[in-house]
C-alpha cells in the first residue's frame, strides 16, 4: 500500500489508516476523519443542494454509515469513496423531498455511462481547457454534466437528483458534451480532448 | 432473503363484517413487492383490511393468500406469520421493557433463531435511529420514539411482509420524513402495505396507491397517476392558495366520484 | 469509485489558498469547483486544507455540532464494547464496495454483555407481563391474610379458607396476563406465531410457578386443625382448575373460561356450607383423602388431553 501511495502525500495514507481504525471502533479515528472530510463535503453538498437541512442530515448519515462500514472499505481514495456515500444520500434524500409529480415507479437501472467520454472531460479539467469551455454552456446543460461526470451517478440517479425525467439527462448530456466539443474546438483548434488519448 | 418465496399477497372476495356494518365488501386486491399505500377517509376498512393481512382477524369470507400460503391452513398460516411484520394503530408495549427487551421479546415471539436475536435487535434499533436510547425504559420515551419502537418491532425479522397501520401518527415532519426513506428501502426486497391518511406519506413514500372508500376499492394506480387525476379536475390552477397539491387534489377527485357512483356507499 | 485497486496518479498540484477560500464561501464559478472536487476525493492533503476554510466559515458552528452528535451517537451503538474489532470486521467481509451504494448495517453479534442481559431477561419475558403486579401483590396477600388471620384473631379457619382461595389463585394469575382485555400486547401477540398458545402456557406455568410455592409455604406455616388437609392439597386442584381454564379458553375465551371457573369452583366451596354452622365452607370433602386427589389427577390429565387436541383453536383468528 504504501508504495503504490504517491509520494509526498502522507495524507492519503492516513486515511487508509484512520478508516481502518474506524472499522476497529475507534471513535478517535472518526473524529479526525470528520475534521479532514466534513468542511470539503458540506460545501459540495451545498452546491447541489440548497436546502441546509438536507445537507446537515445527509452529512451526517454519511460519517454514520462510514462508521458501520468502514470495514469494507478496500484502499482506494477515502475522499472518492465518502462521495460516493454522500451523493447517492443526497439523491435518494431529493427523492423523497421531491413531490410525487413522477411516478416512483421502480425502473431498471441504466448501464452506467460510458466512462470514455466523462474520462476525457475529466482529464482535461486540470488544464484549464475544459474549464473555460464549460463558461460558455448553459447551466442547464452543466448541471447534468456535473451530475453525471464530476458525481459519478448514473442518468436515473442524476434525473432523481435534479428533478427531470431521466430522458431529459440523457439528451441534455449529449448536447452538454456536443457543445463542450464545439467550444474545446474553437478554443484549442489544433487538439480534441474529447477525441483523442488524455 | 425470505421475500423471494411468494413474497406476494393476494385477496379474492374478502368481505369483513362486523356487526351490522360491512367492512370491507368483496374486495379484490394484490400486493407485490413495494411499498403500498392504503388511503381513505376514516371508517373506510383500511384497519380491517390490514387486520386480515396481519392474521388477526378472519375474514367474513373471501380467500387470502399471504406469501404463498393460504390464511386458512394453520400450517400456511405460522408459516407466513414468521415473515410478517405488522404495527398496529394503537401499539401497546410493557411499559417496564427497555427498547432492547421489547425488542427482543418480539423476536422471541417471531420464533428467530435465538443466537441472531440480540444482533438483529441492535441493528433494527440503530436502523429506526433510537440506538442511543436502546436500554432506555420504554415508558421513559416520547410518543414518536414510541411509534418508533413500534416500527422497529415490526421490522426485526426482516418481514417479507410489513404491515403498518398510521405508522405516521405521533412523528415529527423530520421523523416522517426519515421513516419514509426507511420505508422505500424496506420496499424494495418486501412488500409494504402502509395505511395512512396522509395524502403526503403516500406521494413521497409509495410506488402504489389504493384508495378505499366505504368498503370497496376505490382507485388503484400509482401517485403519479392519482396527481394527474388531481391535475386534470382543476387545470390551469397552478397553486393553489389552500396549499393542497395535484395528489391531495386527486384524492379528492377519486372519492367524490366513487361516492356519486355508489350512493349508498356513504351510509 | 476508485475501487479496481488502481492506484490513482499522484496529483500534480495542490489547491492554492485562494480558490479553497472561494470554494468554502461557495462563490467558486463552476468549472473550478469542478476541478477541486475531483482534485479533493483523491487527496488527503487538500480535503484538510479545503475542509478547514469551510469550518472557518459560516459552516462552521454546524459542523463542530455534528461533530459532535456524530461522536456522542456512535458511542452509544453497539460495537463499542468489542475492543478488538473482530465481530465489526467478520460482519463485514464479503460486503460489496464497488457501488458503496449506502451499504447496510453489517451482521453484528451483539455485545458479550448484551447477549448476557438478553439470556437473563429472556425468563422475565416469560414472567415479567405475566405476572401482573397487581395479581403478584394478590399472590401475597392472599398467603400473609391467611397467616395473620390464623396468629392474630387466632383462628383455626385460616387453614381452609386458604385452601378454598389457593386453587382459584392461578386461573386469576392466567386470566390477568393474556387476552385482548387485559394484555396490552395482544393484538400483536395475536399476529405472531409464537404469541398463542406457547405463550398461554408460559404465563400459566409462571402463574403456578409463583403461586405454588407461596401459598403452600404459608399453609404449612399455619396451625394444623383437626379434620382439615394438609397445606399441599391444594395443588392438583389448582393445577386442574388451571387445565381446565385454558381447556375452555378454547372455546369461550381466556377471561369467560377463568370467569366460569373460578366462579364453580367458589359455587362448589359455598353452596353446600350455607346453612352449615360455623365455618361456611365446603372444601374437606373436596380435597382430603386419596379419592378426591386422584379424581383432581385424573381431571388435570384430561384437561390437558383437551387443550392438546384443542390446540389450534389458539391461533385462530378472531371473528369478528
Amino acid at each position: 500500500m504504501r508504495l503504490l501511495r504517491p509520494a509526498g502525500d502522507p495524507e492519503a495514507e492516513d486515511d487508509a489508516a484512520l478508516l481502518r481504525a474506524v472499522a476497529r471502533g475507534d471513535s478517535a479515528a472518526l473524529g479526525t476523519l470528520h475534521d479532514r472530510h466534513a468542511g470539503w463535503l458540506h460545501a459540495r453538498l451545498t452546491r447541489r443542494c440548497p436546502d441546509p437541512e438536507t445537507v446537515r442530515d445527509v452529512l451526517q448519515d454519511t460519517f454514520v454509515t462510514v462508521w458501520r462500514t468502514a470495514a469494507s472499505h478496500r484502499g482506494g481514495e477515502a475522499g472518492g469513496w465518502l462521495w460516493v456515500i454522500a451523493v447517492r444520500r443526497l439523491v435518494d434524500a431529493q427523492r423523497v423531498r421531491s413531490r410525487a409529480d413522477r411516478a416512483l415507479r421502480a425502473e431498471p437501472a441504466p448501464p452506467t455511462p460510458s466512462p470514455s467520454a466523462e474520462e476525457h472531460v475529466l482529464a482535461g479539467l486540470e488544464f484549464g481547457d475544459v474549464g473555460a469551455a464549460l463558461d460558455r454552456i448553459s447551466p442547464e446543460l452543466r448541471e447534468v454534466l456535473r451530475a453525471t461526470v464530476v458525481d459519478g451517478l448514473t442518468t436515473l440517479e442524476a434525473s432523481r437528483l435534479l428533478g427531470i425525467p431521466e430522458g431529459t439527462v440523457k439528451t441534455r448530456a449529449a448536447r452538454a458534451r456536443r457543445e463542450l466539443r464545439t467550444a474545446l474546438a474553437q478554443l484549442t483548434p489544433e487538439s480534441d480532448p474529447l477525441g483523442g488519448t488524455a | 432473503m425470505s421475500s423471494d418465496k411468494g413474497g406476494g399477497v393476494t385477496v379474492s372476495g374478502l368481505t369483513v363484517r362486523h356487526r351490522r356494518t360491512l367492512a370491507l365488501d368483496a374486495v379484490d386486491l394484490d400486493f407485490a413487492p413495494g411499498v403500498h399505500g392504503l388511503l381513505g377517509p376514516n371508517g373506510a376498512g383500511k384497519t380491517s383490511l390490514i387486520r386480515v393481512l396481519a392474521t388477526v382477524a378472519a375474514p367474513t369470507a373471501g380467500r387470502v393468500s399471504l406469501l404463498g400460503g393460504d390464511i386458512s391452513n394453520h400450517r400456511e398460516r405460522t408459516e407466513a406469520r414468521r415473515r410478517l411484520g405488522y404495527l398496529p394503530q394503537e401499539f401497546g408495549y410493557y411499559p417496564g421493557f427497555t427498547v432492547r427487551e421489547f425488542v427482543a421479546y418480539v423476536a422471541w415471539l417471531k420464533e428467530m433463531p435465538a443466537a441472531s436475536v440480540p444482533g438483529a435487535v441492535e441493528r433494527v434499533v440503530e436502523r429506526v435511529g433510537l440506538a442511543d436510547r436502546i436500554d432506555a425504559k420504554v415508558k421513559s420515551l416520547s410518543g414518536g420514539m414510541i411509534r418508533r419502537v413500534g416500527i422497529a418491532q415490526a421490522l426485526v425479522n426482516d418481514p417479507a411482509l410489513l404491515l403498518l397501520d398510521e405508522p405516521t401518527a405521533g412523528l415529527d415532519p423530520e421523523q416522517r420524513f426519515e421513516f419514509r426513506a426507511l420505508l422505500r428501502d424496506v420496499g424494495t426486497a418486501s412488500t409494504v402495505i402502509v395505511s395512512t391518511h396522509l395524502v403526503e406519506d403516500v406521494a413521497t413514500a409509495c410506488t402504489e396507491v389504493t384508495l378505499l372508500d366505504a368498503g370497496r376499492v376505490a382507485y388503484r394506480g400509482t401517485p403519479g397517476e392519482l396527481s394527474a387525476l388531481g391535475d386534470e379536475r382543476r387545470p390551469g390552477q397552478e397553486a393553489d392558495p389552500l396549499g393542497d397539491n395535484p395528489i391531495e387534489r386527486g384524492y379528492t377527485t377519486v372519492l367524490r366520484s366513487h361516492r356519486q357512483l355508489l350512493p349508498e356507499a356513504r351510509r | 469509485m476508485n475501487t479496481h485497486g488502481t492506484p490513482p496518479p499522484p496529483p500534480s498540484w495542490h489547491v492554492p489558498p485562494d480558490p479553497a477560500a472561494r470554494y468554502a464561501a461557495g462563490t467558486a464559478p463552476e468549472p473550478d469547483a469542478w476541478s477541486l472536487e475531483k482534485h479533493v476525493e483523491a487527496c488527503g492533503t487538500c480535503a484538510g486544507r479545503v475542509s478547514e476554510a469551510v469550518r472557518a466559515g459560516a459552516a462552521g458552528p454546524e459542523l463542530a455540532l455534528g461533530r459532535a452528535e456524530l461522536l456522542r451517537l456512535v458511542e452509544s451503538l453497539p460495537g463499542r464494547a468489542d475492543p478488538t474489532g473482530m465481530a465489526r470486521a467478520a460482519g463485514t467481509t464479503g460486503a460489496p464496495v464497488s457501488t458503496a451504494r449506502a451499504p447496510r448495517a453489517p451482521a453484528k453479534a451483539g455485545s458479550p454483555a448484551a447477549q448476557r442481559r438478553l439470556r437473563t431477561h429472556r425468563l422475565l419475558w416469560a414472567l415479567g407481563p405475566a405476572l401482573r403486579l397487581g395479581w403478584v401483590v394478590g399472590v401475597l396477600l392472599v398467603a400473609l391474610g391467611a397467616v395473620l388471620l390464623a396468629y392474630g384473631a387466632g383462628q383455626a379457619v385460616a387453614r381452609p379458607l386458604l385452601l378454598a382461595v389457593a386453587p382459584v389463585v392461578p386461573v386469576a394469575g392466567v386470566a390477568a396476563s393474556y387476552g385482548r382485555h387485559t394484555d396490552p400486547l395482544h393484538e400483536l401477540h395475536a399476529s405472531m406465531p409464537g404469541g398463542n398458545l406457547r405463550l398461554l402456557l408460559r404465563r400459566t406455568a409462571c402463574a403456578l410457578g409463583l403461586s405454588m410455592p407461596v401459598l403452600t409455604a404459608a399453609g404449612a406455616v399455619l396451625p394444623a386443625a383437626e379434620g382439615v388437609p394438609g397445606a399441599a392439597a391444594w395443588l392438583l386442584p389448582g393445577l386442574a382448575l388451571a387445565l381446565g381454564a385454558l381447556a375452555l379458553g378454547s372455546w369461550i375465551g381466556c377471561r369467560r373460561a377463568s370467569a366460569v371457573v373460578g366462579g364453580g369452583w367458589a359455587l362448589a366451596v359455598t353452596a353446600p356450607a350455607l346453612g352449615e354452622e360455623g365455618l361456611p365452607l365446603h372444601i374437606t370433602p373436596y380435597i382430603d383423602a386419596f379419592a378426591p386427589q386422584a379424581s383432581w389427577a385424573a381431571a388435570a390429565v384430561v384437561c390437558a388431553g383437551l387443550l392438546t387436541v384443542r390446540r389450534t383453536f389458539f391461533d385462530r383468528m378472531e371473528r369478528a
